[in-house]
């Protein structure tokens, strides 16, 4: 019993070192007069928390003083332990599954989900989950996101990843991964550290398996400043030391907290460049290298054809291919060698605008892509207008949904400057009294957080001072 | 079938030179020596002898293409343009780079991803 109440006592004293810390920052911040714009206010839950644990441990304390007398049993202990270290607790009811619990447990995991209860709670519970399958698993992610839709509680940024996350059950790989991209921008003030780190595991575990860093490293940029992530810590700097050529003398460190995983020696050590294999350092490619890359081209995704055109162009001016291959001419027999010359100039231009054409082919189809595409944003964007100021709003990750579809849109439609305008000002002005509404009204800040930083950027480059100067104020904290 | 009957890609006008499973430093000797090799093997109906690799991957010859290639070769003009566009069938899929090679690994198990 003593020794329960001891480790009461340690952890009553962390809490009030950790305090005191706390404190004595804020008074040197404003003697020196810094007025403190790194500081973060402590949230609600999180208040509520320590003022509960502080006035529980001293209870404990005092009444832990006549411990022989007040007979406790374990079993008055084991609530006011699990009270104390729900975390622990979770641990357990995750691994046997016990969603309800686990989501309970999550949601008084205050030191570990202060920055967005909620969403840490559906956090356990869905790994909870993950232990079942079939319909008893369906059932559970059902349970989480009625847990989630009919909050009342605005919405966190845990609560954001957990919203796309639990999209894992319908959705594909490639769906998830495209969601959480455009969570770039997300609030990580209210992102609980587990919920950060597992979403960039999901991100990290597509884009390792393309063994290619330039794929891997916007993600590491992503989730970087998103909380402590060892993992992408010690994956950037693993990018520092062999691409950038960086000096990173505690690397070491960095793997040790990641885990000390054993596949870091299989992780890429050269960026690949997309250039065909056959093209690789050299400057004037020969005939068979350059007819080499337009078959290689001819089977990749996208491939800017400029590097292949500029390689012909040198070729054809080269005195020795026009010698070469006309000396073959003669050698050949033929009647008319200026003609057969000309004959094989013509292929070489067929087979640049055939590509080119095929391009074409493929541009006409994208402007009918890009036509539905434009209208789906106006249907959106009318949509928001529509419901301004309605007695019922509609559930906030229904918002949340709206966005996503607003972020995908703009950039699907961001392949060309004149189409990406376009985009941007089909939103903006339904956007401006979206964010405003959501902001005043509903007080969902972190969404808004999300958006307007999501915007900024088409803002400024659009010119749209105001607009850009409100959602700057906006995920700067200017406005109460 | 001419694979360039199917496909009007210049890169495709050295598929004389793959249906007769020749280079071009062959000379007019060599062609005719494959033709009839190749033709005696399609009549005796030797397993696989329909069968010959382009870099679009394993294609299907008969006699009437096998001579089509084979007039082609032996027309000075054809057979220059051919020559330019001649790779050998096996250099369209390069091997790859030892030091970028893509690990086989399952990254989701390897970083706790669940599904």
């Amino acid at each position: 019993m003593s020794v329960f109440f001891g480790i009461l006592l340690i952890y009553l004293i962390i809490l009030l070192v950790k305090a005191a810390i706390r404190i004595t920052i804020r008074l040197v911040n404003a003697l020196i007069g810094n007025s403190g714009s790194t500081q973060k206010p402590i949230s609600t839950p999180l208040r509520i928390f320590l003022i509960v644990m502080l006035g529980f441990s001293v209870a404990l304390t005092i009444m832990s003083l006549n411990i022989e007398d007040a007979g406790y049993s374990t079993l008055v202990l084991i609530p006011i332990a699990v009270f104390y270290f729900p975390s622990v607790f979770a641990k357990f009811s995750i691994h046997l599954g016990l969603v309800n619990v686990s989501y309970y447990l999550g949601k008084i995991a205050l030191f570990r989900h202060h920055k967005d209860t909620l969403g840490g709670a559906i956090f356990f519970g869905w790994l909870a989950s993950n232990n079942h399958s079939g319909e008893a698993h369906a059932n559970h992610i059902n349970w989480l996101e009625k847990k989630l839709w009919h909050s009342r509680e605005p919405l966190g940024s845990g609560s954001i990843v957990m919203h796309v996350l639990l999209k894992q059950e319908i959705a594909d790989d490639a769906d998830i991964y495209n969601l959480l991209k455009h969570l770039r921008y997300i609030n990580p003030n209210r992102l609980p550290g587990d919920i950060a780190r597992y979403a960039s595991r999901v991100m990290l575990a597509k884009d390792l398996a393309t063994n290619d860093w330039k794929v891997i490293h916007p993600t590491l940029k992503q989730w970087a400043p998103l909380g402590y992530n060892p993992l992408v810590k010690w994956l950037s700097n693993h990018h520092c030391k062999h691409i950038e050529k960086k000096k990173t003398p505690y690397i070491w460190v960095d793997y040790i907290l990641a885990g000390a995983p054993r596949w870091g020696t299989h992780l890429p050590k050269l960026q690949q460049v997309a250039l065909p294999p056959s093209l690789k350092n050299k400057t004037h490619a020969t005939l068979n290298a350059i007819v080499q890359a337009e078959w290689w081209a001819d089977n990749q995704e996208e491939f800017n054809y400029q590097v292949l055109d500029r390689q012909w162009k040198l070729l054809l001016d080269s005195e020795a291919f026009h010698s070469t291959t006309q000396k073959r001419i003669e050698s050949l027999g033929c009647f008319d060698t200026e003609g057969a010359y000309k004959d094989i100039l013509n292929s070489i231009e067929d087979q640049q605008s055939i590509r080119d054409t095929d391009l074409n082919f493929e541009n006409t189809a994208n402007y009918q892509i890009r036509e539905g595409q434009i209208k789906r944003l106006q249907i959106i964007a009318r949509s928001i207008n529509n419901r301004q100021h309605v007695e019922n709003p509609m559930a906030a990750p229904h918002e949340l949904e709206e966005w996503l579809s607003v972020a995908q849109l703009l950039k699907q439609l961001g392949t060309d400057e004149h189409t990406k305008s376009q985009a941007y000002h089909i939103i903006q002005e339904a956007c401006w009294n979206w964010i405003v509404d959501l902001y005043k009204i509903r007080e969902e800040k972190t969404l808004v957080y999300l958006i307007s930083k999501s915007l900024y950027p088409y803002a400024k480059r659009y010119g749209e001072e105001k607009f850009a100067q409100m959602l700057y104020g906006i995920y700067q904290g200017h406005y109460e | 079938m001419n694979p360039a009957s199917t496909n009007s890609h210049p890169t495709m006008l050295a598929w004389p030179f793959w249906i007769l499973q020749l280079t071009p430093v062959a000379s007019n000797k060599d062609i005719e020596k494959a033709f009839n090799r190749i033709l005696a093997e399609i009549t005796m109906e030797i397993p696989g002898a329909e069968v010959y690799p382009t870099p679009k991957g394993d294609q299907t010859r008969d006699e009437f293409s096998l001579r089509e290639a084979r007039n082609l070769l032996q027309t000075p003009e054809k057979r220059a343009l051919a020559e330019i566009w001649y790779i050998a069938p096996q250099q369209a899929t390069p091997e790859k780079d030892s030091a970028i090679e893509t690990p086989d690994l399952d990254w989701k198990q390897l970083l706790g991803v669940m599904k």
